[in-house]
């Protein structure tokens, strides 16, 4: 789960927590799937943030752990994650540390690779 | 090896205060602080003497570390915004880096070292700015100082820091388990009685002392976490290094006391990022002449 502000968000990605206005009006349930449309409805109502699902995070344009292929995406998560001596990815602040070191991991591979 | 491992005690005997290559200008300061007459005038005319420490004051000043909006131009300026206790404890940070040197590049490459702890440093910072800890500026210091009891070990007791490494590099053990399994005791104990010896301020000396394990911090828990996960974070995007080959674990309790949201990360390590292109520019100027064994 990722906190995404709205600009970030894209066609396609899951909600992961439901999302509501100022006055606790429902506007998005949680699991939805985004749609342009609603990202307007969300754009409208003042919302900047939105909860979104990992599973639909690297389908943000331009992201490089989209564009891996899942070897590379394996051999790179698998390397990153021997690199911590404990690890708990259920744990939200692991999980933060482990993409901020993947995302870097996987950009470093790639100026490496060219 | 034969023979007990040496004593704390006996480790930090031999590790003098130096002042370096700073030592007229910190005289200079001190002799204008206890003036009656000091005035920021005064302390800025004493602090001009030193044309590369002025520079490197209002490089500091105009950098994103403190991210004032106005632009500085003058020592008396730097001053009256940084304050005068912090630029202090910034040549203060000079003095260390210059303190250890002729430590064997098989020991930790000292280019590396000083990275990683000045990239604590600043993101141990950035965490207590934003935690609303008291007196956040003093986490720089803390964050630099943190593994300063490795480079005790690797200066004052090299047989012994041999054995250490070896058995880190050959059992994977975190090489702070390995201090512990070889000595009885970690390199944060041995920062801890320096910095205690060096008549640091308590809540320093504390946070730097329990930064792997702040839960055991009696009177300084908040600082000891503080420094616990900028330590974390620094290990884990690999910014520098102090000999550890695996990222230390984060406890739990030590994140949760700081009452900040782990979306958050991302942001610190990009500030991380961003504030240490000119904070290594000021503090490791000329690694080759200053670090090298």
């Amino acid at each position: 789960m990722a906190r995404l502000k709205i600009d970030q968000l894209c066609e396609g990605q899951v909600v992961g927590a439901e999302v509501r206005n100022l006055d606790g009006m429902l506007l998005l349930p949680a699991d939805a799937w985004l749609t342009e449309k609603h990202i307007g409805i969300l754009r409208a109502w003042g919302i900047s943030e939105v909860e979104v699902k990992d599973g639909k995070l690297a389908a943000t344009e331009g992201d490089p752990i989209a564009a891996l292929s899942s070897d590379e995406y394996e051999r790179l998560t698998t390397e990153v994650k021997q690199c911590f001596a404990e690890l708990d990815l259920d744990y939200p602040v692991a999980k933060q540390v482990f993409e901020v070191k993947l995302r870097r991991r996987v950009m470093a591979w790639k100026g490496s690779t060219g | 090896m034969k023979g007990p491992p040496p004593g704390i005690d006996h480790l930090i005997r031999a590790i003098p205060r130096s002042l370096g290559s700073y030592a007229p200008v910190v005289e200079e300061i001190e002799r204008a602080l206890e003036s009656p007459r000091c005035s920021l005038p005064t302390m800025a005319e004493a602090i001009e003497k030193d044309p590369d420490l002025t520079a490197t004051l209002l490089r500091l000043g105009n950098s994103a570390f403190y991210g004032f909006s106005m632009r500085l131009t003058t020592v008396t300026e730097a001053l009256s915004l940084i304050g005068i206790q912090q630029v202090q404890d910034l040549i203060q940070a000079a003095c260390i880096i210059d303190t250890f040197t002729g430590i064997p590049e098989g020991f930790v490459n000292m280019r590396s070292f000083w990275q990683h702890s000045l990239a604590c440093g600043v993101c141990a910072r950035a965490l207590a700015l934003e935690a609303r800890v008291p007196r956040a500026e003093k986490f720089f210091v803390a964050g630099l100082l943190h593994d300063v009891g490795r480079l005790v070990l690797y200066s004052q007791s090299p047989k012994w820091a041999q054995q250490i490494l070896a058995r880190h590099g050959q059992q994977g053990t975190l090489l702070r388990e390995a201090e512990v399994a070889v000595l009885g005791y970690d390199h944060a104990a041995v920062a801890e009685a320096l910095l205690q010896h060096w008549n640091y301020p308590p809540n320093i000396v504390q946070a730097v002392g329990h930064h792997h394990n702040p839960a055991a911090s009696l009177s300084a828990r908040d600082e000891a976490s503080v420094v616990h996960v900028a330590d974390h974070l620094v290990n884990a995007i690999a910014l520098g290094s102090s000999g550890e080959h695996r990222v230390p674990p984060l406890q739990r309790g030590a994140w949760e006391r700081l009452k900040l949201a782990p979306e958050l990360i991302p942001q610190f390590v990009a500030s991380v990022d961003e504030q240490m292109e000119v904070v290594e520019a000021c503090f490791l100027k000329s690694p080759e002449a200053a670090l090298a064994a």
